[in-house]
Formats: C-alpha cells, sequence, structure tokens
C-alpha cells in the first residue's frame, strides 16, 4: 500500500472516480480508491491501495496450515473466530458450564473445513459460514441458515469419539431429516445437500 | 433461572399450579462469550436452549410471577459458582407465549415448578415462585433450531427491554438486606409488579 500525492489524486478522480471505492487499472496494475479523511474538497484524501492478488488464504490451525481459495475467507473468518472454544475452562459461565474439550473442538472445525472445501471443489459452490457456539453441556452447536434451508450439527463426546447429531429442513419443518453423520468419511449425500448452504 | 431441576418440598402456601394459555414464559439468555467473538452473533443462538449436563430440562420464570424485571432480580441475587453474585447484565430475557411453546414440536411438557430452598433462604439462593420447566423430547436439535428463529423472527416482540436503572438500584438494596428479603421468603410482594 502507498500513498498517493493529492494533486494526482484530483487528477484522476476528475477524470474517472464516480464512487468508493473503485478499481482503477493503471499502468496495467489494478489498484482500488479508498475514502479517507475529508479535507475540504469534493474529494477525500485518498491512498492507493493495490488489490489483493492472492488466489488462496490460509488458516493456521493447531498443527498444520490448511490452504483455502480466497472464495472461502468467511469459513476461515468463522474457524478464527471459534479460536477461543477450547480455551474455555469448566465454569465458563459462572453457571456450570462444562469445557470443551480440544478433540472436539478439533473435530468439528475438521468437518468445516472438510466439507466446505469438497463442496467448492466439487461443486464449485461457496457456502455460507455457520455459526459455531459453545454449549453449556461441552458440546459445540454449528448452524446455517441460508435463504432456503437451515442446518443444525450438534457435535460431543462420547467414549473419547466425536459424535455428531445433524437437523435440517427447509424452514417451517418442511422436508426435515435428522440423524447422525459419519465423521471419517466424506458422506456424498450430505455434501450434495449443502450445496443449498449458499 | 437454571436453576438445577428438582422440586422441593413447598410451603403451603405455593402449590404447582397449571398454565393459562393466555401467559408468558421468560428464558434468560447468557450473552456466551460475545466479548471474544467479533462477528455479529444470532441472540439467542441455538446454544442458549442447550441443556446443562446436570438438568434435565430448561429453565423459565413464568408471567404469573415474574416478568422481566423480577427475572433480572432473581438473578442478581443469586450466587455464581464462584461464589459470588451474578452479573445479571450478561444476560437478556426473551419472552415467549406459552401456547406457542405448547405446540412446537419435540416439546415433551411445560411445567410449573417452584424453586423454593427456604424461608428464608440462604444468601446467594433466592427463592423462584415463577420457575418453570420444559422438557424436550429425546432429540432437541429441531427445537432449538425452532426456539432461537422465533426469537428472532419477533425479536421486538419477544427481546425484554427494562431499565436498568431502577433494576441496579433495586438489586443494590436487596443484596444490602441479605436474605431478609420476600426473593428470599414466600414472594409475598407488596408491590405486585413483576
Amino acid at each position: 500500500m502507498k500513498k498517493i500525492d493529492f494533486e494526482n489524486f484530483i487528477h484522476i478522480k476528475s477524470i474517472e472516480c464516480e464512487d468508493y471505492p473503485e478499481r482503477k487499472t493503471i499502468l496495467g496494475k489494478d489498484i482500488w480508491f479508498e475514502p479517507r479523511v475529508p479535507i475540504g474538497f469534493q474529494f477525500g484524501r485518498t491512498e492507493l491501495v493495490e488489490q489483493k492478488t492472492e488466489k488462496n488464504i490460509s488458516l493456521n490451525f493447531f498443527d498444520s496450515i490448511v490452504i483455502f481459495p480466497i472464495e472461502l475467507q468467511n469459513i476461515v473468518k468463522e474457524i478464527e473466530g471459534s479460536s477461543y472454544i477450547p480455551d474455555l475452562k469448566d465454569n465458563w459461565d459462572n453457571m456450570g458450564a462444562l469445557k470443551i474439550e480440544k478433540n472436539l473442538y478439533i473435530d468439528a472445525v475438521q468437518f468445516l473445513i472438510d466439507y466446505s472445501l469438497a463442496v467448492y471443489n466439487v461443486h464449485n459452490i461457496v457456502i455460507d459460514a455457520p455459526e459455531i457456539n459453545p454449549c453449556l453441556n461441552g458440546t459445540i452447536d454449528m448452524s446455517w441458515r441460508s435463504s432456503s434451508v437451515r442446518l443444525l450439527i450438534n457435535f460431543k463426546r462420547i467414549n473419547n469419539a466425536t459424535k455428531a447429531l445433524f437437523y435440517r429442513d427447509h424452514y417451517k419443518n418442511e422436508k426435515s431429516n435428522k440423524g447422525e453423520l459419519a465423521l471419517d468419511v466424506i458422506d456424498e449425500s450430505f455434501l450434495t445437500w449443502m450445496k443449498l448452504l449458499k | 433461572m437454571d436453576e438445577v431441576a428438582q422440586i422441593n418440598d413447598l410451603p403451603a402456601s405455593w402449590s404447582i399450579e397449571s398454565f393459562t394459555d393466555d401467559c408468558l414464559l421468560f428464558r434468560s439468555c447468557h450473552y456466551s462469550q460475545r466479548e471474544k467473538v467479533s462477528k455479529k452473533r444470532r441472540h439467542p443462538s441455538e446454544a442458549c436452549f442447550s441443556l446443562r449436563n446436570n438438568e434435565e430440562a430448561l429453565s423459565f420464570n413464568w408471567s404469573k410471577y415474574a416478568e422481566a424485571n423480577r427475572g433480572f432480580i432473581v438473578l442478581g441475587l443469586r450466587y455464581g459458582v464462584n461464589g459470588e453474585f451474578l452479573h445479571y447484565k450478561d444476560y437478556t430475557f426473551f419472552k415467549l407465549p406459552y401456547i406457542f411453546l405448547k405446540e412446537l414440536e419435540g416439546i415433551a411438557k411445560i411445567v410449573h415448578s417452584p424453586d423454593f430452598n427456604g424461608n428464608p433462604s440462604n444468601v446467594g439462593i433466592p427463592n423462584n415462585k415463577s420457575h418453570s420447566l420444559l422438557f424436550y423430547e429425546d432429540d432437541d436439535l429441531q427445537t432449538r433450531m425452532n426456539l432461537t428463529d422465533y426469537c428472532n423472527n419477533n425479536y421486538d416482540d419477544c427481546k425484554c427491554e427494562v431499565e436498568f436503572q431502577i433494576i441496579d438500584s433495586e438489586i443494590e438494596n436487596l443484596r444490602e438486606r441479605l436474605n431478609d428479603t420476600e426473593y428470599h421468603k414466600l414472594w409475598e410482594f407488596e408491590n405486585i409488579q413483576h
């Protein structure tokens, strides 16, 4: 990112720009213009921001780095935003809530990684990011609501293994379906259904 | 709210009562770790309607005896597990019509279940005459989604707005009285406002 001098900015603005932010191709390079502090003219002080050219985004997930296509950045943000969950201690709500086991969190997020990438790679569809929430009983909820369907998966630990129960429908309990998800393989029918989460 | 689901022996003036179809049930929902999550979250989430490990049913307050103000006061008089009074402002109360709840798929039953811990009860363990329990059928996922969607689709009606200045002052006053309050006795309030 580098700054542009104001005169040059006016020149560019007077020629081409109408609204912000706007992408311009200058000397064969894509550049984003973003408004900043107004300085008394009808234009704002502006910085040139080079357009990101990365096609991928990486996620540091415990001992590994997972590479996502940039289109799935909302999934990555949700996973990063949920990173506090395995750090919760017992009684995190001061009312006796149980901590979330690290292995449970890893398995739940691994499910999201596997399926979001698979839907993208197989069907070229970007699914919405879910909400990942800790439950009071030490389990994890992952919920989606798209324009046409909703899905809730509850991950829990039983006998040192992670179990995932789901409920899904097309709202108003229509075409509802529930059951248990196998986490050791990609369930193709479930994967196909997840195309609706966009 | 969220009392461990159990029914203690009740005083003579208390009994298990039946709900009327026009009554409301109030659920306190904890702002779970909101300071740690930057993204805007749905509130209440499905997690707000999950049961604790030692719970068989979900706790509510019955509007006949306690609406949101009184619900906050009961919370504010309770000790948390750390032995200190709860931060009642970490909660929001949502009100749901009883008639909606009783017809909701996946709910086994809803019962009035007064929480009586003595007369007076100990400091930090107030009684709750309004306490009620909602029992799920075996699998609660669908029901938790429907409860969340109901609250979010009817947010302005469901979310209880209260005047915390008044509640703060009342809780402060009541805490100073230790367990010499009606909340620790028989809930025979002079002021019937809930």
